[in-house]
Order: C-alpha cells, then structure tokens, then sequence
C-alpha cells in the first residue's frame, strides 16, 4: 500500500505567479515527505480550450520522474475527438482523468460531461474534479470560475451511473452538503481529497472522518499552489483515536 | 522552545460552536506545542454589536485567568462605536493587545482615538486590513501595528507589499489557506524581526508553515525570532529577549 498525493500540480498558473512548478522539484518534494508518489495535473490546461497539446506538455514534463509522478492528463468533453483523446490517455498509462465543468461553464447535470463519466467507467478510469484552485477573494480576474458546487456532483454521480470520481480541494461543509444529495450506492464511488478540509478549530476533517469514514478520503496537499505539509499536519492534528484510521487508497479506487 | 500562536482564534463568543471548537483547539495546541495562544476571534469583522463585544471580552478574560500564562487575549474593539470602545479598553487590563473588530474605516475619526489609547497602554493593535494600516501607521508612528491573518485567501502579495515599508508594523501569517511561497515572501519582503507566527482559523496552515519553515532553513536564530521571540517583545511578555 502506497501513499499518492492525488492533488498535484506541475505548470504555470496564468493568473498568478507559482513558486517553481516543476515536475523535478515536486519529485524531491515527495522524496522528503516521504510521499510514494502522485497523481499530477498540468496548470495551464485548466485553462485551456485546446487541451491536447496540454496534455502532451503533461506527459514530456513527467517522462524523466515516471516512476513517482504520474499524468492526470484533462479531457474536454464538450470539444470534438475528446473520445479519441481519452483513448490515447488511457493508452499512454494515465491513471485518471482530469474535468473542470466550472471552467468551461459547465451547468450542473451538462450532458457532455456525464459522458465523459460514462466513458471513464468504460475505461475503468477514476475522473478527478476540482472545486477550487484558489480562494475566492483570490479569484479576481475576468471571468474567473465559480467554485464546483454540491449539485454538480450530485448530478454526474446520478448521471453517469459506474464512474468513480475523486472531488479535490473541497472544503467541509461542501462534503457535507453532497453527501446528503447521494444515495449509498452513488456515495461509495466518490471520494474526496483532504487539502481543503479545515482541521481544528473548525475540526471538519474530524468530524468528517467520523460520520463517513476515513476510508472516503485521499491524501492531497494542491502543491505547487499550497504548501505540501498541510494535510499530513491535518492528519497529525486528529483526535487520537481518528489519527490511526487509514485514508483511502488508489488502490482501493481500482478495487472498489 | 517557547511558541506564541498570536492567533489563537475562536469563533466569536456567541457562536454555539465556541465550545467544540476551543476543545479542538486545546487537543491541536498540545500537539502543535504552543506555550502561549493570545485568544482572538475567526472572523472579527462578524463581531458588531456593543452586547457582542462585551460578551467576547468576557469570554477572553475569563480564559485568561483560568489558564495563566497558557492563553493571553486582545481586547475586542470596534471604532464604529466610540464609546464604548474606550471603554472595553479602559477595563482591559490584562490584555495585551488590542483587536479592531466590526466593519472597519480608517477614516472614522474614532480608529485615532483607539490607536492613541493603546500608544498610551503599550498595547499592539491588530486588524486584517492593509489599507487600515497603511492609513494609521504614518499618523501613529509609535504605535505597535499587526496586520492580522496574511494567509487567510486573499491578495497578499498586494497586502504584503502595503504594509512592508511600513516598519511599525509586523506581519501574523496565520490563516486558512497556507499558500506555497508566501513565507518565503514574508521573510524576503519584511526580514525575520516582523514576522509573527500563528494558527488562525486552520491550526494544521499553522503546524505546516512551521514544517515549512524548518525546509526554509533560514538559521536558529530567525526559527526563534518566528516562533515566540518577536512575540514577546512586541506583546511585552517576560523573557521577552531571545538569547
């Protein structure tokens, strides 16, 4: 059993400066917090219309530290050949796809991206979403996205009916508000990171943990946008007896 | 070694989580290792009304004297009512600072007033706004100013390079979203001798900007000025000079 950060980033943001987003500095960053490896997204294609040549930038990026960082390349449902860009993701040995339905204006239940769910599931691949990159009082550039809201979830879940679906960078009360949304069966193929989960005082990872199980959380931290040592600090932060539950795995994404 | 969280935040006194929380808060302080926590609250600008206000002071002294040297507090203060402000001030006289709370305007005559009575007291004043700051500061130059919760989401490159020329006033990097870079900024913009460390309204933002810091590495003698010494110098604590 390996632990993955799912919530990693590689590229420049092309609204604000990140300190080195190099795929070389995230491999020694792992290296010293003892992190196996990580599942990396590429910055500017969340912001792209034309995510291909992203994706290509993604994998020549990654190639030199393949053993510890693997490509969450993006596919834009809403664009022609997305299927064929997806086929050639998988090919290439990604391990998951990354969406970002707020970015493209994406209404809760938008028919494309429940296709791409469908197609993930077909391809027994995890799709990863994002709520958030930044705070919102951060967020100040023309048409900047909303954040990823409960009801968007609620929907691809309910939509595309065998996706597994990892949500990054949601903070408690929205875990909360979806999980009310879901039926058992919808909620046992969707987990969560922990990068935005607020620990004490709000103590929401806490409480969290105890009324879901830890076992619906994944080990995130969003480098290169937030500092790597939160969410083991968050981890080290539980009451004694929720410290030693074991997180999730990407194994058990693959299993469940 | 000694660690001063100057953000010992709460949600405010009439908040019914205030009891859990701070349960949570003692659990993360013990393992965090904090010495001292100066007791203030999550989101001051909510803490409006005159009855509010009381009630916060109340808490936070009550605290402070159940738990010794353990928890410091500010006194809450808003300048939207003049007052009553001099007052909560007046009969504060075990806090070590002051807090400006509610909606907050650097150009309402009663923040001078406010700013003076704390000159006069030895008393920092913290609030989260750089423009406040960068208004008071040149008026009040002997004054003690904290430009509170850096890290909590919002533009604070732009916060940061306000208040950086400004050299009565140090920075609490305390807050929700532990941005990759920001201290190293801190450190480079302002040097180590006004930078003050905190938990905020996230205490793991907090464990890991100290985890951060020790990957920095930026020598023993800048680790202690962070964690407590210019804590205690600007709070006026005992032992207030790092050896």
């Amino acid at each position: 059993m390996s632990l993955v950060d799912v919530n990693t980033f590689v590229g420049a943001h092309p609204h604000r400066h990140v300190p080195h987003p190099e795929a070389g500095i995230l491999a020694r960053v792992l290296e010293r917090e003892q992190v196996d490896g990580a599942w990396v997204g590429y910055l500017p294609s969340a912001f792209a219309d034309d995510v291909v040549a992203e994706n290509d930038a993604l994998f020549a990026e990654l190639a030199p530290h393949s053993e510890r960082l693997l490509p969450a390349p993006v596919v834009r449902p809403d664009r022609p050949g997305w299927e064929a860009e997806l086929a050639r993701c998988a090919a290439i040995g990604a391990p998951v796809i990354r969406a970002y339905p707020e970015h493209w204006g994406m209404i809760p239940g938008d028919r494309a991206l429940t296709a791409l769910g469908d197609a993930c599931a077909e391809a027994r691949l995890p799709l990863v979403l994002t709520v958030q990159l930044e705070d919102h009082a951060r967020r100040d550039w023309p048409g900047a996205p909303a954040d990823l809201g409960a009801a968007a979830i609620a929907k691809l879940m309910r939509g595309a009916r065998a996706v597994h679906v990892v949500v990054t960078a949601a903070a408690g009360p929205l875990v909360e508000e979806t999980t009310a949304m879901l039926s058992a069966g919808e909620r046992s193929r969707l987990w969560w990171d922990i990068s935005w989960i607020a620990g004490p005082p709000r103590d929401d990872l806490a409480r969290l943990f105890a009324s879901l199980g830890a076992d619906r959380f994944l080990y995130g931290s969003q480098w290169p946008l937030r500092l790597t040592q939160t969410p083991r600090a968050n981890l080290d932060l539980l009451p004694a007896p929720l410290r030693a539950a074991p997180l999730a795995t990407v194994e058990d994404l693959d299993a469940a | 070694m000694r660690l001063i969280d100057v953000s010992a935040a709460l949600p405010s006194a009439v908040d019914p989580a205030w009891v859990a929380a701070r349960g949570a808060r003692r659990r993360a302080e013990e393992v965090i290792g904090i010495t001292t926590g100066i007791r203030c609250a999550i989101e001051p600008e909510r803490i409006t009304s005159p009855e509010e206000i009381e009630r916060e002071n109340d808490l936070r002294r009550a605290e402070a004297i159940a738990d010794g040297e353990r928890t410091a507090w500010y006194v809450a203060v808003s300048p939207a009512v003049p007052a009553h402000a001099r007052r909560e001030i007046l009969e504060a006289s075990d806090a070590v600072a002051v807090e400006l709370v509610g909606p907050l305007d650097a150009d309402a005559p009663a923040i001078d007033d406010i700013v003076a009575e704390a000159v006069r007291r030895q008393l920092p004043v913290r609030c989260a706004s750089a423009d406040v700051l960068a208004a008071l500061a040149p008026r009040h130059p002997a004054a003690r100013l904290i430009l509170a919760r850096l890290g909590d989401g919002g533009r604070w490159h732009s916060a940061l390079n306000t208040v950086a020329p400004l050299t009565n006033v140090l920075v609490d990097v305390s807050g929700r979203v532990a941005e990759r870079g920001m201290l190293d900024a801190v450190l480079f913009e302002l040097g180590p001798k006004r930078v003050l460390w905190g938990t905020g309204g996230a205490m793991e933002s907090g464990l890991a900007q100290l985890r951060a810091l020790a990957v920095i590495g930026p020598g023993d003698e800048t680790v202690e000025a962070i964690r407590w010494g210019n804590a205690a110098r600007v709070f006026r604590f005992a032992g207030a000079r790092p050896r």
